[in-house]
C-alpha cells in the first residue's frame, strides 16, 4: 500500500528526514514509534501529499502521492494539532468536506452520532482537545478511505472513546482492507493494535518489523550462575545489563531458542525468558543509538 | 494513471464566501454610503439646474477618489488575508493540503473567491449608482460605467498583489506588511533618495514629478481619478496595472504550486528572497533614520552626522530583520552580512558626498542652451515655457487668463501660445541674459564651500546665528539636443561683494530679464483706456485719470520708480520700504493688458490690472500730491 524510498527532507539546514525507507501492506495496521524530533509527523506529512520532498519517493498503491487527486481522495490524514474553521459546526465542516471528498457516508455519519456524545450544531471551536479529535474521527471514517494517516490519534480522547475509535477502524480494516498508518507515543496502545512497527530516529528508520516477529526477536533474559557473569555471555548480543545480587537481567537480541540454548551452556543456576512489551524494545533499541534514558538526580 | 484533476472546487468557493460574507457586506456598505452621497450630491444640484446633469454625472470620481483608494486597497487586503490566511499556519495548511485537491486547484478556488468577495460590493455600488442617477435625471451614465471600469482594474491590481504578497511569507502580519511596502514603497524611496541627494549633493534639484509616482498604485488613483473627472484618462498606465494585475496573479500561482507549505509561521517563506528581505529592510531603515534625522536634527547637512544615522539605521534593520527570519534574538554573532552592508553604504555615500561623478562641478555652456530658467520657484508656466510637449489642457487649463481657454483650452501649444508662455520672468531665451545667467550659475559652483547647506524651503529662511537671509534658486536649463538639466540651491545669494551677488546683479538688469520681470515697463499710455488710483486717506478716495496725458504722466512717473528700485532686491522680492496703502487699477484697451507676473501687479479680470504703490515710489507719490493734494 505504501512505498517510501530514500525519503529525505530538511528544513532549513536541519535533516528531519535522512534516507527513510518504509513498505506497508495494504489492511495493515503500522505503527511508528520514535523519540520527539525524530521525523514522524514530517513523515506523515509527506505521505499526506502535504510536504513536498527534497528527495525520494513516496508511492501510495502504486502512485505517486504528491499532487495525486486520486490517491488523496482515498486517504485521510487526521493531525496531533486538528484545525477546523474558525465559527463552523462539525455540520459545517460535513458539509465542507461532502464538496471535497467523492465519497461521503450519510448512513455512517448518522449512526456515529451514537458514538460520539455532542450536538453536531455546536461550533468546533468552543470543544475541547478531545471532542476535537472525537469529530475528525466522526468526519475521517465517513468518508471511508483505504487510508488512514494518524497522527498521535488518540491523544486527549477518554479511555473509553480511545477504545471505541480503535474498535470502528479496526472494524473498517477488517471489513474493508484499510490500511492504517498511525504515529504514537501511546506504544501500549499500538502494541494492542498494531501488526507492524517502524522505530525511526534522527530521520532514519532503525527498524521495521512485524510486531511478533520484533517481540521473537528480542528477549528479556533472568539469569544467575553460581559466581560471576561468565565471559562467554558476551557472545550474546546484549542490548543491556542489569544485576541484583546474582540474578542478572539481560535484554538480549536474537532468536529466542538459540539464545536460551546458549546460555543454557553455561550452566545458569535460574534461567528465564521473558517476553518484551514494545515500550521496552522502543527503550532497548533506541538506548544502542544513544538515546537511552539516562537516570538524573536533581 | 493519475486521473484528470479539476483546476476549481465549487465547494470551496462556496464555503469561503459563506465564511467571509461579512467582508463583502462591510466593503459593500461602505461604498454604498459614499455613492448616496454623491447621489445627495447630485440631485440637489440637478433640482436646482437641470441643464448640468451631464456635467454631474463625471463628479463621482471626484467624490470616491480618496475614500475609494483607501476602501479599494484595504478591502483587497483583507480578502486576500482572509482566504490565504490557512497558509500562514501549520494546522489549517495541513487541513487543506491533505484535501483530495492539486494546489492549482486550490489557488485558484481561494483565489476567486477573495476576488469575488472584493467585486460584488463594486456591482452593487455600480447598480446603486446607476439606478440612483437614472433616478435623478441623470441619464449620462457612461461614467458610471467607466468608474466600475476603473474601479475593477484597481481593485484586481490591489487583490493581485495582495495575494502575492502572501506567496512569500508565512505570517499573517508580514503579509498585511508586505502589502503596505508596495503601495508606499516607490514615494518612500523617493523622498529618502530625494533627501540624500539634497543633503549631500550641493545643487541637486528634487524632480517637480517623478516618473516613479505610478509604481505607488494607491497615491497615483487620485490622480488617475481627478484626470477622468475631467474625462481625459491616462488609459494607458490603466492598461499597465491591468496587466500588473494579470502579472501578479499568475507570478502568485506559480509561487504557491512550488511554496514550501512547512514555511507557515515564517516571515518571509522563500528562501531565496531571505537576503532580499534582509538587506532591504537594512537599507529603507537606513533611510528612513537617515531623513528623519536630517529633517529634524541635522540642519548643517553634516556628512558624518548623516553617516552615523545611515549606519545607525542599516544596524537596526538589519538584526531586526535577521531577528525575524531566525526567530530568535541571538544573531549578532553574524556580523560580516552587517560589516559588508555598512561598506557599501559608506562607499555610496561617500562616492555622492564628494561628487565622484562630477554632478556639482557642472554648469552648462551657454551655446548649449536652447532656452532656460532662473528664479526661486519654478511654477508651471515655466515649466510649459520650457517643456511645452508636456502640456496637458486638462490639467493646465487654468494657466490661461483668457477664459474661453479657461473653458475650452487648446489641445496643443501653438507657437504664439508657446511664446506667451516665454514671457514669463526668468524663463531666457537671448543668448546675453542665458550667458550672465550661467556665469551666476558658475559663480555659485565656485563658491560653494561658502555656503552652510541648507535643506530648500519654500520661502527665505533668516539665520539670526550670521545675519544671513537665504533664498532658494532654481536653475532650469533646456538644452538643445531637448533634454533637460536642473540645478536648485538654498543660499545667501545677495551677500554683499561676493562673486555671485556681482553675477545675479548682471543677469537681473539684463533687458530680457527685468523686461520679463515688469511688464508694467513694456506699457504704453495708449494702452491704457482709464486709471482709478485708491487713495489711502479715510474716505478711500478714487482719483479717476482717464485723459490721455494725465494716464502718461503718471505711467511715467510708475515707470521710473520701478527702473530705481534695486534689481536684486527687487528680484529677491526683499522689500526695504512697505506698501502705502495706494493702489491704482489699469482698465486696458481690449488685447494690451500685460500679463500679470510682475512684483506687486494682480490680475482683476481680462483688461484690468491692479498695482501696489511702495513707499519708495516717490515719482508716483509725488505726481499724485501734485494731482490731487490728498497725498502726502
Amino acid at each position: 500500500m505504501i512505498e517510501v524510498r530514500d525519503l529525505k527532507k530538511s528544513f532549513d539546514g536541519f535533516q528531519a528526514l535522512n534516507g527513510v525507507n518504509i513498505t506497508v501492506k495494504k489492511g495493515s495496521v503500522y505503527g511508528l514509534v520514535g523519540p520527539n524530533g525524530a521525523g514522524k509527523t514530517t513523515l506523515i506529512k509527506h505521505l499526506a501529499g502535504i510536504f513536498m520532498p527534497d528527495s525520494g519517493t513516496i508511492m501510495i498503491d502504486g502512485k505517486p502521492s504528491f499532487e495525486n487527486t486520486e490517491v488523496k481522495a482515498k486517504t485521510v490524514y487526521i493531525p496531533d494539532d486538528i484545525y477546523f474553521f474558525p465559527q463552523a459546526s462539525l455540520l459545517d465542516m460535513k458539509r465542507f468536506y461532502k464538496s471535497v471528498y467523492p465519497v461521503f457516508d450519510e448512513e455512517r455519519f448518522r449512526k456515529l452520532a451514537e458514538v460520539f456524545p455532542f450536538d453536531p450544531k455546536k461550533t468546533l471551536r468552543r470543544l475541547s482537545r478531545g471532542m476535537k479529535k472525537q469529530a475528525a474521527f466522526w468526519l475521517g471514517i465517513c468518508l471511508k478511505p483505504d487510508l488512514m494517516l494518524l497522527d498521535e490519534p488518540v491523544d486527549g480522547l477518554d479511555p473509553v472513546m480511545r477504545r471505541e475509535v480503535w474498535s470502528i477502524m479496526l472494524q473498517d480494516v477488517a471489513e474493508r482492507n484499510m490500511t492504517v498508518f498511525v504515529s504514537s507515543h501511546n506504544l501500549r496502545e499500538l502494541e494492542d493494535v498494531c501488526d507492524h512497527v517502524g522505530i525511526i530516529h534522527e530521520g532514519r528508520i532503525i527498524l521495521e518489523r512485524d510486531l511478533s516477529e520484533i517481540q521473537n526477536n528480542i528477549i528479556k533474559l533472568q539469569v544467575a550462575f553460581d559466581g560471576p557473569l561468565p565471559g562467554e555471555i558476551n557472545e550474546l548480543d546484549i542490548l543491556s545489563r542489569q544485576s541484583s545480587g546474582r540474578i542478572w537481567v539481560l535484554i538480549v537480541r536474537g532468536e529466542k531458542d538459540r539464545i536460551l540454548s546458549q546460555v543454557k551452556k553455561l550452566n545458569p543456576i535460574i534461567m528465564d525468558a521473558l517476553p518484551l512489551t514494545l515500550e521496552e524494545i522502543f527503550v532497548y533499541e533506541l538506548g544502542g543509538m544513544n538515546y537511552a534514558a539516562k537516570s538524573i538526580i536533581l | 494513471m493519475q486521473q484528470k484533476a479539476s483546476s476549481f472546487n465549487k465547494g470551496i468557493y462556496f464555503f469561503n464566501l459563506r465564511r467571509f460574507w461579512l467582508i463583502s457586506f462591510s466593503f459593500a456598505f461602505l461604498l454604498s454610503l459614499n455613492i448616496l452621497d454623491f447621489l445627495r450630491y447630485a440631485s440637489e444640484r440637478v433640482h436646482r439646474n437641470s441643464a448640468i446633469a451631464g456635467e454631474l454625472a463625471s463628479d463621482i470620481f471626484v467624490f470616491t477618489d480618496i475614500t475609494a483608494t483607501v476602501m479599494f486597497s484595504a478591502f483587497s487586503l483583507i480578502a486576500a488575508l482572509a482566504v490565504f490566511s490557512y497558509i500562514h499556519k501549520q494546522d489549517s495548511t495541513a487541513m487543506l493540503h491533505a484535501l483530495p485537491l492539486t494546489r492549482k486547484c486550490l489557488f485558484i478556488t481561494n483565489y476567486l473567491s477573495g476576488l469575488t468577495l472584493v467585486m460584488l460590493p463594486l456591482l452593487v455600488g455600480g447598480a446603486i449608482l446607476i439606478a440612483g442617477e437614472l433616478l435623478s435625471g441623470i441619464t449620462e451614465i457612461g461614467y458610471s460605467f467607466l468608474w466600475m471600469a476603473v474601479s475593477s482594474v484597481f481593485l484586481f491590481l490591489w487583490y493581485s498583489f495582495a495575494v502575492f504578497a502572501g506567496m512569500f511569507t508565512g505570517h499573517m502580519a508580514a503579509h498585511a506588511l508586505f502589502f503596505l511596502i508596495f503601495n508606499f514603497l516607490a514615494v518612500f524611496l523617493q523622498d529618502v533618495i530625494g533627501t540624500l541627494l539634497s543633503s549631500l549633493v550641493f545643487g541637486y534639484a528634487r524632480p517637480y514629478q517623478s516618473p516613479f509616482t505610478p509604481l505607488s498604485p494607491i497615491v497615483y488613483l487620485v490622480d488617475v481619478f481627478l484626470d477622468l473627472e475631467n474625462g481625459k484618462g491616462n488609459y494607458a498606465v490603466l492598461a499597465c496595472y491591468l496587466i500588473a494585475g494579470i502579472v501578479f496573479t499568475l507570478g502568485a500561482g506559480a509561487v504557491y504550486i512550488r511554496r514550501r507549505m512547512e514555511s507557515a509561521g515564517d516571515v518571509v517563506s522563500v528562501r531565496v528572497m531571505r537576503p532580499v528581505f534582509k538587506y532591504s529592510v537594512a537599507f529603507c531603515s537606513a533611510g528612513l533614520l537617515g531623513s528623519i534625522v536630517v529633517d529634524t536634527m541635522n540642519f548643517g547637512r553634516s556628512f558624518s552626522v548623516f553617516l552615523t544615522s545611515y549606519l545607525l539605521g542599516g544596524f537596526i534593520g538589519y538584526f531586526a530583520a535577521e531577528m525575524l527570519l531566525r526567530k530568535t534574538v541571538r544573531v549578532f554573532r553574524n556580523i560580516k552580512g552587517f560589516l559588508a552592508f555598512a561598506l557599501i553604504i559608506v562607499l555610496f555615500l561617500s562616492a555622492v558626498n564628494f561628487d565622484l561623478f562630477g554632478y556639482e562641478d557642472y554648469v552648462p555652456d551657454a551655446e548649449d542652451v536652447e532656452v532656460m530658467y532662473v528664479g526661486y520657484y519654478m511654477d508651471d508656466y515655466a515649466k510649459i515655457a520650457l517643456n511645452p510637449e508636456n502640456y496637458n489642457p486638462e490639467r493646465h487649463r487654468y494657466l490661461f487668463d483668457d477664459s474661453d481657454y479657461v473653458d475650452n483650452p487648446p489641445s496643443g501649444l501653438d507657437e504664439s501660445l508657446i511664446r506667451q508662455f516665454r514671457q514669463r520672468p526668468g524663463v531666457l531665451e537671448e543668448p546675453e541674459s542665458i550667458r550672465k545667467a550661467t556665469e551666476l550659475h558658475r559663480a555659485i559652483v565656485q563658491n560653494a564651500r561658502l555656503y552652510k547647506r541648507l535643506d530648500r524651503r519654500s520661502s527665505s529662511y533668516y539665520d539670526d546665528s550670521d545675519d544671513t537671509v537665504y533664498t532658494n534658486l532654481t536653475f532650469t536649463y533646456r538644452m538643445k539636443n531637448g533634454k533637460t538639466t536642473e540645478r536648485a540651491y538654498y543660499i545667501p545669494i545677495d551677500a554683499p561683494g561676493g562673486e555671485p551677488e556681482r553675477a545675479l546683479r548682471e543677469l537681473v538688469t539684463t533687458g530680457e530679464f527685468r523686461k520679463k520681470l515688469y511688464s508694467m515697463l513694456e506699457v504704453e499710455a495708449g494702452d491704457i483706456s482709464l486709471v482709478n488710483v485708491i487713495l489711502n486717506d479715510e474716505g478711500g478716495t478714487v482719483v479717476s485719470l482717464t485723459d490721455k496725458n494725465d494716464i502718461e504722466e503718471f505711467l511715467d512717473a510708475l515707470k521710473k520708480d520701478i527702473a530705481n528700485t534695486d534689481p536684486v532686491d527687487m528680484f529677491l522680492n526683499h522689500r526695504k520700504d512697505s506698501f502705502t496703502g495706494i493702489s491704482a487699477t489699469f482698465y486696458f484697451r481690449e488685447g494690451r493688458a500685460p500679463a500679470v507676473y510682475d512684483r506687486g501687479m494682480f490680475y482683476l479680470t481680462g483688461n484690468e490690472r491692479r498695482v501696489l504703490i511702495w513707499s519708495d515710489y516717490s515719482n508716483t507719490i509725488g505726481y499724485l500730491a501734485e494731482k490731487t493734494g490728498l497725498v502726502r
